[in-house]
This record gives C-alpha cells, sequence and structure tokens, in this order.
C-alpha cells in the first residue's frame, strides 16, 4: 500500500514480482540487486528453501533519491511460485502497488502462466484489487533458451494468453542474462509511482 | 535435500508424538519439513484446520524469522511461539530439516510442553536418522 | 492532481532511474537511538514474579534451582506470616517435585505453581484482604495441593513405605495449625519417595 508522507515528502511503494514457479521471478531480483548493490545499504533478503526455491518472498529494498522533492523509495519482493504456496504469495501481496508478471517462454509452461495470471486475478480480489487498475508490466523471460534449441513460445501467443485484455507494457528478456531485466523494473517502477502520484496527491 | 520416510518410520513418528505430546490434551502436533510439506498430521478430532496452508505459512514464518535473527546477529532463535486469546502455536526446529508445530490452549503449560517436545525430539530424531543410515 | 505537474514529475522520475541504474556512487545517512528505561517498584515478589514468569516460558535446572533459592530467603522473610509462609512451601514443595521429576512430572503441576503463586502475590500485595480471606485461600491452595498429590501418589507403582499416610477430607478443613501439620507430613512423605527413588536408582546402577 503505497504510502505518501506529505510533510516529510516521502513515496514508498511495493512492487511484486509475481508468475508461474521457476519462472525467473528470483533471478530478476537477484540480477537488479547486483546491479544496484554497490549504492544501496541494504541486502537482498530471501527466504527459500534449501533447493533453492521461493518460500516465503525475496525482498529489496531502495531509495531512487529525491524527485521533484520527493524521496522515492521502492519496495521489490518476489512471491513463491509453486501453486501450494498460495496462502503465503496472498500474504506478500497485501498491500501491493504495483506487478511485474514474469512469464515464462518455454512451451509447457504454457497453462502454467495462465493459471498464474488467473491466481493473482483471484488473489487481487481478495484484497479487493481489479487486476485492470493496478499498475502492471509483462515480462516474457527465458528468450535466451532459443538459441540453447528449447521450444519456445512466439511473442505474439504469449500477448494473446496474458496481455489480450490488459494491454500493459511488455518486454522479452532473459533475467539470467540480465537482458532486459533493468527496463522492465524501471517502467513498472515508472508506471506505479506516477499512478499513485496521480490517485493519492 | 531429499528424504524418504516408510512407513515404519511414519507409524512411529505418529506413535511418538501420539503418546507424548497429544496425551497432554493439546489440539493438534503437525511435523513438516522446512519447505512445508506435512508429514505427520495429529489433532484432537475437534477442529478441521486447513493444515496444508497452515505448513506452508509455518515453513515461511520459521523461514523470516530465522533471517531475522540473522539480521540482529543470532545465529537462531530458541523460542517461536505464538500467543492466542484461547489458542497458541509453538514452532520447534528439528534438526534443521524440520518443524514440529503445536497448536495448544491456556490449560496445557508452555514451559511443561516445551520439556515434553524436547524428550519427544530425540525420539524423532532417532526415527528420521534411520533413513539418512541406510 | 495538476496532470502538468505529474508529466514533469514522471520525467523527472524517468531520468533518475536512468542514473540509478546506471553506474554511479552512492551517499549516506542515520538514523536516531532509543530512551532510558522505566525505573521499577520496589516489590518483595519482583523476583519471584520473574521466576515464575519465566518458568512458564522455559523450565531448566537453573531457573527451577533459583526459584527454589528465592522461596528459602522468603521463608525467612515471611516467617511470621503464617498464610504466606505455607503458600511459600506448597510452591516449594512443588519445585522440588519438578525439578526431580522435569517431562515425567504430572501434567497440571506447573498450573498448581501459577494458581499458588498467584495466591500469594494477592496475599501480599493486597492490604484490603482481610486474615479471613488470606486463610479461604490458602485451604483452596491447600486443598488443591492435596489433590494433585493424591493423583500423582496413585499413579506410581508401590515401592515407597506405606508409612502413615493420614488422609485429609476435602471439605472441612479444621484450622491453620492442623493446615501447617498436614504440609509437614505431606513433605516427609514426599522424603520418603524420594530415598526410595533414590534407593532405586542405586539398585539399577549396579546392575
Amino acid at each position: 500500500m503505497a504510502f505518501i508522507n506529505t510533510k516529510t515528502k516521502e513515496v514508498q511503494v511495493k512492487l511484486v514480482f509475481v508468475g508461474p514457479g521457476r519462472g525467473g521471478k528470483t533471478t530478476n531480483l537477484e540480477y537488479i540487486f547486483s546491479r544496484i548493490r554497490h549504492r544501496i545499504e541494504s541486502d537482498m533478503v530471501s527466504i527459500k528453501t534449501q533447493g533453492d526455491r521461493t518460500l516465503f518472498f525475496d525482498f529489496l529494498p531502495f531509495e531512487l533519491g529525491a524527485i521533484k522533492g520527493y524521496n522515492v523509495k521502492t519496495q521489490l519482493y518476489t512471491v513463491p511460485g509453486q501453486v501450494k504456496y498460495n496462502a503465503t504469495r496472498k500474504l506478500v501481496l497485501k498491500g501491493v502497488d504495483g506487478i511485474v508478471f514474469v512469464a515464462d517462454s518455454m512451451v509447457d509452461r504454457r497453462e502454467n502462466n495462465i493459471s498464474a495470471l488467473n491466481n493473482l486475478t483471484e488473489n487481487l480480489h481478495f484484497y479487493d484489487i481489479d487486476i485492470t487498475d493496478l499498475p502492471l508490466v509483462f515480462q516474457y523471460n527465458k528468450r535466451d533458451l532459443a538459441t540453447e534449441g528449447i521450444a519456445l513460445l512466439d511473442v505474439e501467443t504469449m500477448e494473446k494468453d496474458l496481455n489480450a485484455q490488459l494491454k500493459a507494457p511488455s518486454f522479452t528478456a532473459s533475467a539470467l542474462k540480465g537482458d532486459n531485466v533493468i527496463p522492465t523494473v524501471k517502467k513498472a517502477i515508472s508506471k506505479t509511482i506516477v499512478a499513485i502520484r496521480e490517485k493519492l496527491l | 535435500m531429499s528424504y524418504i520416510l516408510d512407513q515404519e518410520q511414519l507409524d512411529g513418528l505418529e506413535e511418538a508424538l501420539t503418546t507424548d505430546l497429544m496425551t497432554l490434551g493439546i489440539q493438534s502436533v503437525i511435523l513438516i519439513d522446512m519447505a512445508g510439506n506435512v508429514i505427520v498430521n495429529l489433532d484432537d478430532g475437534k477442529v478441521r484446520h486447513d493444515v496444508y496452508s497452515l505448513a506452508a505459512l509455518a515453513a515461511g514464518n520459521f523461514g523470516a524469522v530465522s533471517a531475522m535473527a540473522s539480521i540482529i546477529g543470532e545465529e537462531e532463535f530458541s523460542l517461536l511461539f505464538h500467543k492466542g486469546k484461547s489458542e497458541n502455536i509453538n514452532f520447534t526446529k528439528i534438526m534443521d530439516d524440520f518443524l514440529l508445530v503445536s497448536i495448544f490452549g491456556n490449560d496445557v503449560s508452555l514451559g511443561y510442553l516445551r520439556l515434553k517436545i524436547d524428550e519427544v525430539i530425540k525420539k524423532v530424531k532417532v526415527l528420521i536418522e534411520q533413513t539418512r543410515s541406510t | 492532481m495538476d496532470k502538468k505537474a505529474n508529466d514533469t514529475f514522471a520525467f523527472d522520475l524517468e531520468n533518475r532511474l536512468d542514473d540509478f541504474f546506471s553506474d554511479a556512487l552512492p551517499s549516506q545517512d542515520e538514523p536516531p537511538a532509543d530512551g532510558p528505561p522505566a525505573p521499577k517498584p520496589d516489590l518483595p515478589l519482583k523476583d519471584l514474579k520473574s521466576t515464575i514468569l519465566a518458568i512458564d516460558w522455559e523450565i531448566t535446572d537453573d531457573v527451577l534451582e533459583t526459584f527454589i533459592g528465592q522461596l528459602d530467603g522468603l521463608l525467612e522473610q515471611f516467617e511470621d506470616d503464617k498464610v504466606i509462609h505455607t503458600l511459600l512451601k506448597l510452591l516449594k514443595s512443588l519445585g522440588k517435585y519438578v525439578r526431580l521429576h522435569k517431562s515425567n512430572a504430572h501434567p497440571d503441576t506447573i498450573k498448581r505453581v501459577m494458581a499458588v503463586y498467584s495466591a500469594l502475590e494477592e496475599s501480599v500485595t493486597n492490604k484490603d484482604m482481610s486474615r479471613n480471606e488470606k486463610e479461604k485461600l490458602l485451604l483452596e491452595e491447600v486443598r488443591q495441593f492435596q489433590r494433585l498429590k493424591a493423583i500423582i501418589v496413585s499413579s506410581k507403582t508401590p515401592h515407597v513405605a506405606s508409612g502413615s499416610q493420614k488422609p485429609i477430607e476435602s471439605g472441612e478443613m479444621p484450622g491453620i495449625g492442623a493446615v501447617i501439620s498436614a504440609i509437614d507430613e505431606l513433605k516427609s512423605m514426599m522424603a520418603r519417595e524420594l530415598r526410595a527413588i533414590r534407593e532405586e536408582i542405586g539398585q539399577l546402577r549396579k546392575k
């Protein structure tokens, strides 16, 4: 839930990376962290299983500094993607201001992408949030696997499956290689903060 | 980390937990692994919880609290306990991979329950370690 | 909200994001500290209370040793107050039992400890309580204590010397003097049991 302190002139927003299990949500955050760690104080927090599956969340907070007199603080979270962690996922989504949906481009993950999006819609509904009202950005991840001969869904198919109604900004990416990870998160932050300011100020 | 528990071990675990803990009149005892998977689920027959969500959340909760411990320079906390109006939850780590979740009312003293849990953990460890030696 | 203002904000935000995710160096600031702790009022049962609270959470040899040590001190302090003295003796008896039996202690034991402590605290701190009311409180606690004792004794295997077991009926309690001698009776019974248990352990060790 966005927090604007008009006295201290601070804006704080919560962005959550959502998507099917093993889709690359944590990898996104790890890449972002590697890029900005020299300029932030906090560490990235990861609560995961021994098998490196997200158990509760990954968390990365940072300050962007003053923009037009407002100190902008961002909190990035990922949720666990596995189906059995839905109760936990719901918890992490509480107070969300913006979403990055990390879809898995592998052909055999098509159904998982769609059910993850449906699950997100349901979980948001639990908090009386309509997904169409929430700032959202799509990332079609793992595009680098094409070079390894692995069958990928084409972008048109993924757009049709996931983005036909929402018409949100989307990026093809490779979180592992760092391709388009930063543009994705920049877009998401920007969209979210502008929307919050519009709503609250 | 993977582990396999055969029927004999599971039966042994159930028995130990029933005899040492359920007989105290507590509401339920759930043995889970740190990924939130349910291994043994015992209750007094009176309440129906969504034990799978409870287990996933318990594991996540324990994970979050362990992360907090690291941040403040502690290796771990020896007590993770939540007090409710009529029901309470206690978490006890067993070795590195398992968690015992006990749900009990105010008629059972936490201190005494922890004594009993310490005893039963010895039996649980022996039973689980039977896997590792094979 | 002024759209134009938001647009320029958005523009600046974009620029800031570009800078942030490129390579440059950070800056620092520090958060402040906290305040002093509140002073504690001076209460006779203050230390015992913290030990009782500790026992509620965790039962260890150390905490039980401390408990019994504190009770010994208070027994001296309240030598002249029969009600408080007896309640303290009940607590000591229960404490020693838990120290000996630990997880094999009867599940209701700690409940008794808490209840007796409550009665003790009431007697010590409530200045408006009459002598009569205090005695009533004590009698009830003694009754409960003896009930627990009876349950524990009856569930043990009879290797204990039968000795003089004077059962006290519940219902009518004669008076403080009789109660105190009943407590002493129970104490010597417990002592006999302890001796018997020690003998048995000695026997087992020889095997």
